[in-house]
């Protein structure tokens, strides 16, 4: 208890900006998070579509520009919008020439379509499978209507329905009933919609955990590598165990903090004792690099490093399958623990043994 | 009360000393003067146990260093040559900081008569303000908080006004005498060996030192 | 002091200060190959796998499991034909299987997602009730449920679109009076036709590629890339050479009439000093490796662009560490800076998908014309360069660079 008190002695004065830092993880997960819900649906792919004279596409062009990933620009000649493309003004441009309704009216489905793209297309492919099924459902009017013609004549021997009162019919139909749809779940979890690229407010509060987490543990650095230091072999607490005791009443203190952003920022699909497991592995890890470090300057270049290289292997690690024999390794890296709802159990083990050792070591070094 | 006996201390090829002897008794007051390079400080280290010996055997009170170290400390306190205090706390604060976790139960009341005794009064200044004597003044007084028996000093009053040098000797000698101490420490000022130590001992191959002692003493 | 003894006081200076952090750099050797290295590998990594998004081709389909709890003929032939290689399932592997089997292969990560036709499914379909597909993915495989949920998306349309039709004409049919039996096979029948159709949808489009590079795709990647990795280099070369000054030191400067500028030109000096190298050497290498076709005078414009670039972003980064009031704001604001280099200069993302209220940014950007200019002249063959936009944004922060020089050191008289 004693320890506590004079661990508070020594930071008591900075208690505002221990506070501050605490408190960042998660204003800053809010703050970008809210910045990407706000832009992200802004940002699109520019696309652009040529609609030669007598072509009948509205329904297709409408359902482009319901899209809202896409920025769709018309046109009425190729010779702009192509040119553009090639400046790569824009992402992909699809033609509709003048005879694609008469196409579609007799079921033609080859090369009814131009389109372009370059090298630098990356929603080319989305955009194709949106205009196919946009046209697919034109194609399946046609034929619907067709269809039903024919069956009116061969049993009522009548001819009076015309192509808008069947797909009227059609969109009426639509409306009233209750189509196909997917529910989207992880395994072990209930989630209520289909998972956008929505930003995931874990990686943001598990990385921003990292890096104010050498903010509050920068005294470890400074004391380490001052003359106070020595003094603890005289007294009856050595460095060491201060310095643990000071370790794991600051990250209950954390806890406090990440209890209420566990409430704020997720959602049930999240573990709580995940997060202080993360937790506890990133502050073991900002502990020991600060007490390795022999100046504050050169402990922030070290945390600037360390985010550096684990924002790059979890990127790696999340595209690229690693082989059936070295899957265990992707559980070495924290943050991806933590996001794929995973207990850092190595790391966790990892930290306790090293713990262990680094207390058994002698105390100072001796000459 | 202090026994040292054939103590050498050698890194890799360079020996530092060797084949030391000393002997000396609580009350006393001694002085360690010799070259730069000669093992002062190291000596004192040792006595500390901040650093091991290469050889020999030193006893405190009849409890021998090699098997009684971490006991001993409790009855030792080193005040070391560069300031080992919280630059950012205040002088009590400071105290207050060993205080919580030192072996002997020390009151408030103890920690202010331990400041006055070193006339050190602004006990709401951060060190980081303090003057370099009065700096030094907190750096031993922080030291004694624990009460030791044997107290080693490493140049205490290097590089402070003649004020506060005087106020340490004096400071020291009357802890000798009124709590029975064992006092080593270096210095390089002829007049504070003078004033303060009861004993002067030479570290070091030098003549130098032996001859300008024997001149002054 | 006379004006030229204080200029000449000012160059030697700076040239302490440049002499002296190279060689702090130097006793840093051990720190600085990975300082260079390690965003190289990130960039490699990360073009590496853009150019397999990019090119279409993947070296492993996406698994994805196929459970059909529906006992209906329908169901069946429609399971049964998204098991083939169909243009809907380009990148996905579809394989029918039980739910038992299903399960364990997400736990054993044999699969990303499974896809479940819940027990009669084609009757609830038919009737117009609820019948949901029910896509449970891998927790282990989170960026490849994007790619899944929205083929399923697109596979749900289509069935969508053709349950429609089929319900409106089975309406009709009803209304002229056919008998059940013949409604079901007409409905069963229609479906599958549409189904299949819309699996081959391939050949609708005439596909055509256009680009004016006579690079490849990824030479467009790798000069992004690099473009992002020289300027995260500086930033990292910059924190390296910071140091806490102590006061002590910052007395004597003062006391030796040493101006900050000079140490913020030394600086500046050094970086480029230490950069330079590295940059040729790998600018150089990759030009070898992707064949780009340079003549002299473009390579002088690649030079004096990246030279540009380099000097602007040194001295935003040593204005922001003057202006800042501890090191950790410093560094804050720092990675900031970089980061809204990297993204307003086009290299993570082009400019062109940005909303239209950001785009005003670019046109005023340094980052943005330096980006730019390098990939026309290396990528598109141009033979020009525009720096206006570099020349003045340099001008300008120089001139901040001289005042607040000027104002820091009058602070402490």
């Amino acid at each position: 208890m004693k320890v506590i008190l004079a661990r508070w002695l020594l930071l008591k004065g900075k208690r505002f900006k221990l506070l501050i830092s605490m408190l960042l993880p998660l204003i800053v997960t809010i703050v970008i998070t809210s910045i990407y819900h706000y832009t992200s649906d802004d940002f699109r792919v520019p696309v652009a579509v040529v609609v030669e004279e007598d072509a009948e596409v509205t329904s297709i062009i409408e359902g482009l520009k319901d899209a809202d990933y896409i920025k769709l620009d018309v046109y009425d000649d190729i010779n702009e919008p192509l040119r553009n493309l090639e400046q790569y003004q824009y992402d992909s441009l699809f033609v509709f020439d003048a005879d694609f309704n008469e196409k579609l009216q007799n079921n033609e489905r080859r090369n009814i379509i131009e389109s372009y793209y370059t090298d630098r297309s990356f929603t080319y492919d989305a955009v194709k499978e949106l205009i196919a099924s946009l046209v697919q459902e034109e194609v399946g009017q046609y034929r619907l209507s067709q269809q039903v013609q024919t069956l009116q004549e061969d049993w009522l021997g009548e001819n009076n329905l015309s192509f808008n009162d069947i797909v009227d019919t059609k969109k009426e139909i639509e409306e009233e009933t209750n189509l196909v749809n997917q529910k989207f779940n992880f395994q072990g979890q209930v989630m209520e919609e289909s998972p956008e690229s929505s930003l995931n407010p874990l990686l943001i509060y598990g990385y921003a955990v990292l890096i104010f987490a050498f903010f509050t543990f920068d005294f470890v650095t400074r004391e380490t590598n001052s003359e106070t230091k020595h003094r603890f072999l005289y007294l009856s607490v050595s460095y060491k165990t201060f310095m643990l005791v000071s370790f794991l009443s600051l990250t209950i203190l954390m806890y406090g903090f990440d209890i209420i952003s566990y409430f704020i920022l997720m959602d049930s699909k999240t573990n709580l004792l995940i997060l202080l497991t993360y937790r506890l592995v990133i502050n073991a890890f900002v502990f020991f690099t600060a007490f390795l470090s022999r100046n504050i300057l050169s402990l922030y270049v070290n945390a600037l490093l360390i985010f550096i290289l684990l924002l790059v292997t979890q990127f790696l690690l999340s595209i690229i399958r690693l082989p059936n024999g070295l899957t265990w390794l992707a559980s070495f890296h924290p943050v991806e623990e933590l996001v794929s709802n995973q207990h850092n159990i190595y790391l966790v083990a990892l930290v306790l043994i090293i713990f262990f050792i680094w207390l058994r070591r002698d105390n100072l070094v001796r000459s | 009360m202090l026994e040292v006996k054939s103590l050498s201390k050698k890194y890799g090829e360079k020996t530092v000393f060797e084949d030391l002897e000393l002997s000396a008794e609580a009350g006393e007051i001694i002085g360690l003067v010799g070259e730069n390079g000669a093992g002062k400080s190291t000596l004192l280290k040792i006595l500390a146990t901040l650093s091991l010996p290469s050889s020999g055997e030193i006893s405190l009170m009849n409890q021998t260093y090699r098997k009684n170290e971490k006991k001993l400390r409790e009855y030792i306190a080193y005040v070391p040559q560069d300031i080992a205090l919280f630059e950012e706390l205040t002088v009590m604060e400071n105290m207050k900081f060993f205080q919580k976790l030192s072996r002997k139960k020390v009151s408030k009341e103890d920690l202010k008569a331990l400041l006055s005794s070193v006339n050190l009064q602004a006990d709401q200044v951060k060190v980081s303000n303090l003057s370099g004597g009065m700096k030094r003044k907190l750096n031993l007084a922080v030291s004694l908080i624990s009460d030791p028996k044997l107290l080693l000093l490493d140049e205490p009053t290097a590089g402070i006004d003649l004020r506060s040098r005087i106020e340490i000797g004096a400071f020291l000698k009357k802890l000798a005498l009124e709590k029975n101490i064992l006092i080593i420490y270096t210095s390089h000022d002829m007049n504070e060996i003078e004033q303060v130590c009861s004993r002067v001992v030479i570290i070091g191959e030098d003549p130098f030192y032996s001859k300008i002692l024997k001149d002054f003493l | 002091m006379r004006k030229d003894v204080l200029a000449m006081k000012f160059m030697k200076d700076t040239g302490v200060f440049i002499a002296n952090d190279i060689k702090r750099l130097k006793r840093k050797w051990l720190s600085l190959p990975l300082l260079f290295i390690l965003p190289i590998l990130f960039i490699v990594s990360l073009i590496f796998l853009l150019s397999n998004l990019v090119s279409e081709e993947t070296d492993v389909d996406i698994a994805i499991g196929l459970v059909n709890l529906d006992e209906n003929d329908m169901t069946k032939t429609l399971v049964d034909s998204l098991s083939e290689e169909t243009d809907l399932t380009k990148g996905l592997s579809m394989e029918s299987m039980s739910i038992e089997d299903a399960e364990e292969k997400i736990e054993h990560d044999k699969v990303s997602a499974f896809i479940v036709f819940p027990a009669n499914f084609a009757e609830n379909m038919m009737a117009g009730k609820k019948s949901d597909l029910e896509v449970t993915g891998n927790p282990k495989r989170q960026f490849e449920s994007y790619v899944i949920s929205s083929a399923v998306d697109t596979l749900i349309r289509h069935i969508r679109n053709s349950q429609s039709n089929i319900l409106t004409l089975n309406h009709y049919a009803k209304d002229f009076g056919m008998s059940d039996e013949e409604r079901h096979d007409l409905i069963f029948k229609e479906f599958v036709n549409q189904f299949i159709q819309v699996l081959s949808s391939d050949t609708l489009m005439d596909e055509d590629e256009k680009s004016q590079n006579f690079t490849s795709g990824n030479a467009y990647l790798v000069v992004n890339g690099l473009f992002i990795v020289f300027t995260v280099w500086v930033y990292m070369l910059y924190v390296l050479l910071m140091k806490d000054t102590p006061s002590g030191i910052q007395d004597r400067m003062k006391m030796l009439k040493v101006s900050l500028l000079s140490e913020g030109l030394g600086r500046l000096i050094s970086i480029f000093i230490a950069i330079i190298i590295p940059i040729l050497l790998v600018l150089g290498l990759s030009i070898y490796m992707l064949d780009i076709p340079l003549t002299l005078d473009n390579i002088l414009r690649v030079i004096s662009l990246l030279i540009l670039h380099i000097l602007i972003t040194v001295v935003l980064l040593n204005l922001v560490d003057w202006l800042s009031l501890s090191v950790r704001i410093s560094l804050i604001t720092q990675s900031l800076v970089i980061l809204f280099i990297v993204v307003f200069s086009g290299s993570l993302l082009p400019r062109i998908y940005f909303p239209t209220y950001l785009d005003k940014i670019f046109d005023y950007f340094y980052g943005y014309q330096s980006l730019n200019w390098l990939e026309e002249i290396m990528l598109n063959g141009r033979f020009t360069m525009e720096i206006d936009v570099l020349m003045v944004t340099l001008v300008i922060v120089i001139i901040l660079m001289i005042i607040i020089s000027y104002i820091k050191g009058r602070r402490f008289t």
